[in-house]
């Protein structure tokens, strides 16, 4: 591994727009003016569609990393900043964000990452932004311009407020500055496909999940379990040849090979897999028939019963090691609330087909505008909490209204 | 409101919690004055320890209606008197709730009373291969409640994550004694992340009565490498090259000479000691990992000038390794009357920097001090010895350990990694953080609890009490980065 190269801050492109950012949020405070906060506009399904009447205030000027220190594992970008530009910079040093998050081609920013929370497939071994995100300078719905957290690893000091913004999606405030944390390139990695029912590969991913091996992301896509083994490459050799019965000779390889119902895919192959997972680019994403509609569920990862062994393969992903269930079809919204709930979850609709709309809408569920989703329901006590925490960031109500609930 | 007499309180709560247990007698309450920093004493109006959640539920509603502070409590090891009682409070211990309610060991969780103690989590998962990673110095004795509260760490953080990463799932009752839950059985959940909030919250937001863990396979293999070096400065060195090897250790600790001779005296763990500072570095996972891993490693240190390098050759000998560091905290206790520990994180990379001041300082006020360091993630735990029966010494052990959290926020770092920030560190706060970003506390505060009466007093300074610290003169606007902050302060 090469030595670690310091940068100082000029070596990074300067694009500083929180002063303008500061008095856009201030103008439209004063004037009670309602605004949507954008990224890149990447998002699509996510949360409701906020009134397009409402101006657009922009972090795209926003960009460019402020301070990176690879000896430190931090870094701190301007919430602009793609994260196809923070991975080019990390990179040099072989290193990454210590999780996964979608990238999007490559637009995807890292303020819209966090406010999202976005996670890939290897979320249950990695985390999240959520989980990495060490401080966030942000600018309230007052136009005040707040730090919090810092860049170290260990902060008790005062409520996690940088942590509170992940999946709050800008409704709380918009990020200027994100300081992360990463993590060195894992010298090693493999990616093991076997053919196996759903079933059958829940029950496989949790027990494996259970044993100290590198596992570091295991799903489960069109009759095929993907499991992914990262970390020293002695590790992740005995992890894939005790997978594969130790028919394997212990040389590690970038080719694929075949072992009865195994495959050991070749990197390539392994990397446009799990880019196309966590991306969403697989055919099961985007091949939605008239009448199927989308749903998300984050459960417990065991999940298994009747419900799922009756509907069709064909119609589930499976990732997160189960913790994250995909289904398409035509569903009724209330089973699948109850399916989640009895597995300790929750289930939200991510793509809706006509006939879902049509039906819903006869429904009291929340949702609005063109990106309409069905939330969980949600518990009146942590709806006052949440009300009343919003309207402590944004009294005035003029970030992203609506955005994450009707009400918020 | 109407007031109500601690007698009518007891007998209100009398009728629906075990006479046993609801407690207004000085001797018994003793106990309850202060938790493990001791500094800080208060006698409570009441201290009461319900048996179920319906009984705390009654009583917060009680509590709620009178307006009485709430103090939670759960093994009282605190170390920043954040379950010091208040003085018109009741003490609301959770020490009755010591249940494991259920390990699911093929989801890999626990599900567990607020009062089950950190290191019984680890005991009882272990016959299913698993254990719950954070582990706190006080692991035998602090409770999950507790270490959900404070968002408490230990040696295996810097790999496994803070209680926050591990905690899936919690019950909470609200000031009013409403039982909600957040959280769930899956990863992420649609929303605020209200969870990350509860995490280090101290008491201030809510009771919590039930929490989910994650629990984590036992790794095949750890092995320690304990090595010597004759100076901080090339051990602090030692330890960026071990992280930027891409080797993320276990546990990477430090310790300095003084440090090293009290733990040693203590317990016999084999520390070298004529180092100046010593790293303790454990490496886990898979047997060829470990043995490549540490090999490595000790090389390493070898080659940067590392006096002495021992390797764990078995579970006795790591155990042992690591038993001065845990009981660094008593062992130092023992060279002095008493201790006063400091908890701020600083960037590794000034370590050199940051120690050098605390000697300047130590010698400046005449008190010696021991360093132990979460040298892995830049959390320092300077060690203050005095005697407080000396008068005004403990005073003077105060201003400097507020002298070093100022120092620690100089450099880029904060004034608590894991301890929280409780009474001890409240004026400190407004070093951290201005005006503006405190208002912003006291709201997030009030959208959980309206009348601030759980843990009064503890967390989130007042505003008026910020701006007197500030003007004692000895605090200047020393946080790094602030390039934005006039224009913040313009604009608000
Ligand atoms: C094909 C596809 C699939 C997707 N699938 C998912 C999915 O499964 N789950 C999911 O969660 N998302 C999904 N998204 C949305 C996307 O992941 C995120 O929205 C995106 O990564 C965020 O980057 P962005 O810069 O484009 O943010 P934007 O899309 O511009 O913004 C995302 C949200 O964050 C807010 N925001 C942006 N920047 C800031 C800031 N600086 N401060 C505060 N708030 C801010 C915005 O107001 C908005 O609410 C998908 C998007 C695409 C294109
Ligand atoms: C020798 C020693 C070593 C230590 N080492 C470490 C270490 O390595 N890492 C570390 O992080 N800490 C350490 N600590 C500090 C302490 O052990 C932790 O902060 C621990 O999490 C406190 O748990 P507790 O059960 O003792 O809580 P308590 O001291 O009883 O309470 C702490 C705070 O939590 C609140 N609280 C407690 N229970 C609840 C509940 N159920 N609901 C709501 N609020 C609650 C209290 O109100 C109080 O604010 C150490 C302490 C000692 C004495």
């Amino acid at each position: 591994m090469s030595s670690i190269q310091q940068k100082s801050p000029t070596d990074f492109k300067a694009n500083d727009d929180t002063n303008n950012l500061i008095n856009q949020i201030k103008q439209a405070a004063d004037n009670k003016t309602p605004i949507r906060i954008e990224g890149n506009g990447t998002k699509r399904q996510l949360g409701h569609s906020i009134n397009s009447n409402h101006a657009v205030v922009s972090t795209r000027a926003h960009s460019g990393i402020i301070n990176y220190d690879p000896v430190e594992l931090v870094m701190t970008a301007r919430a602009g900043t793609t994260l196809a530009e923070i991975d080019a910079v990390l990179a040099e040093n072989q290193q990454t964000l210590a999780c996964d998050p979608a990238r999007f081609n490559g637009q995807a920013t890292i303020g819209g990452s966090l406010a999202t929370n976005q996670a890939g497939p290897s979320r249950p071994w990695l985390g999240s932004l959520r989980d990495h995100v060490l401080g966030v300078n942000l600018i309230n719905g007052k136009g005040e311009y707040l730090r919090f957290g810092g860049k170290v690893m260990k902060n008790v000091a005062g409520y996690d407020v940088s942590r509170l913004q992940a999946g709050a999606m800008g409704t709380l405030g918009l990020m200027t500055e994100i300081s992360v944390k990463v993590l060195p390139f894992a010298s090693a990695s493999m990616t093991v496909r076997q053919a196996l029912s759903q079933a059958e590969a829940i029950s496989n991913m949790n027990l494996l999940a259970g044993q100290p091996t590198p596992l570091s992301a295991a799903s489960w896509v069109n009759g095929y379990l993907y499991l992914q083994f990262s970390g020293a490459q002695s590790a992740v050799e005995n992890a894939v040849n005790s997978l594969v019965s130790g028919t394997v000779n212990k040389k590690f390889t970038t080719a694929s090979r075949k072992y009865n119902n195994s495959e050991i895919l070749s990197l390539e192959q392994a990397s446009d897999f799990w880019t196309q997972l966590r991306d969403q680019q697989l055919d099961f994403f985007n091949n939605l028939a008239a009448d199927e509609s989308l749903w998300r569920f984050s459960i417990n990862p065991t999940a298994w019963d009747d419900f799922s062994n009756n509907v069709d393969d064909k119609a589930w992903l499976a990732d997160w090691g189960g913790a994250l269930r995909w289904l398409k079809g035509d569903f009724n919204q209330e089973k699948l609330s109850d399916w989640a709930q009895r597995h300790g979850g929750e289930v939200t609709l991510f793509a809706q087909s006509q006939k879902q709309s049509q039906r819903d809408s006869q429904n009291e569920h929340d949702f609005t505008g063109a990106g309409q989703i069905t939330l969980p329901p949600i518990n009146p006590v942590i709806q006052r909490i949440q009300t009343n925490i919003k309207n402590s960031f944004d009294p005035n109500r003029i970030l992203n209204i609506g955005r994450l609930y009707h009400w918020s | 409101m109407t007031k109500i007499t601690p007698v009518e309180l007891s007998e209100k709560l009398t009728s629906f919690i075990n006479p046993d247990y609801v407690i207004s007698d000085a001797e018994t309450q003793k106990v309850y004055e202060c938790d493990g920093l001791a500094a800080y004493c208060e006698m409570p109006m009441l201290v009461v320890l319900p048996e179920t959640v319906e009984q705390v539920q009654r009583a917060l509603q009680l509590f709620n209606q009178y307006e009485i502070p709430v103090v939670a409590r759960g093994s009282g090891t605190s170390l920043s008197a954040g379950a010091t009682p208040h003085k018109e409070g009741v003490v609301l211990s959770l020490a009755k709730f010591t249940n494991i309610l259920h390990i699911d060991p093929k989801a890999r969780t626990a599900r567990l009373q607020p009062g089950v103690r950190n290191l019984a989590i680890s005991e009882a998962a272990a016959e299913h291969g698993l254990y719950y990673a954070p582990d706190p110095s006080s692991q035998i004795a602090c409770s999950i409640g507790g270490n959900v509260a404070e968002n408490a760490g230990g040696v295996h953080c810097l790999k496994y994550g803070l209680t926050v990463h591990n905690v899936l799932k919690i019950n909470m009752l609200t000031v009013e004694g409403e039982l909600i839950s957040i959280g769930s059985e899956g990863l992420d959940n649609y929303g605020m992340d209200l969870l990350a909030l509860i995490n280090g919250s101290e008491g201030m937001l809510g009771v919590i009565t039930e929490i989910t863990v994650k629990l984590l396979p036992i790794p095949q293999k750890a092995q320690v490498i304990l090595a010597g070096f004759d100076s901080v400065q090339t051990a602090g060195d030692a330890v960026g090259r071990v992280i930027s090897q891409g080797i993320i250790p276990g546990g990477l600790e430090m310790m300095d000479s003084y440090a090293i001779k009290a733990a040693e005296a203590f317990a016999n763990a084999g520390y070298p000691l004529d180092a100046q500072a010593l790293l303790l570095c454990e490496l886990d996972g898979t047997e060829d990992e470990v043995q490549a891993n540490t090999q490595q490693v000790a090389e390493l240190f070898t080659k940067l000038g590392a006096t002495s390098v021992r390797i764990s050759q078995n579970e006795t000998e790591r155990a042992l390794f690591w038993k001065g560091r845990k009981s660094a905290f008593p062992a130092v206790g023992r060279l002095s009357p008493d201790y006063y520990c400091m908890d701020g994180t600083i960037p590794r990379g000034q370590l050199a920097y940051v120690l050098t001041e605390i000697n300047r300082l130590s010698k400046e006020y005449d008190l010696r001090v021991a360093n132990v360091f979460h040298a892995g993630d830049g959390n320092l735990h300077p060690l203050i010895l005095f005697d407080a029966n000396t008068p005004g010494e403990f005073e003077k052990t105060e201003e400097f350990g507020g002298r070093i959290l100022e120092l620690c926020v100089e450099v880029g770092g904060c004034i608590t990694g894991e301890h929280g920030v409780g009474l001890e560190k409240i004026r400190q706060m407004a070093t951290q953080f201005n005006d503006k970003e405190i208002a912003q506390f006291h709201l997030i505060k009030s959208a959980f609890d309206p009348k601030t009466t759980l843990n009064p007093g503890k967390g989130i300074p007042m505003l008026k009490r910020c701006q007197e610290y500030r003007s004692l003169g000895k605090y200047k606007d020393k946080r790094k980065d602030c390039a934005h902050q006039s224009t913040g302060e313009n604009h608000a």
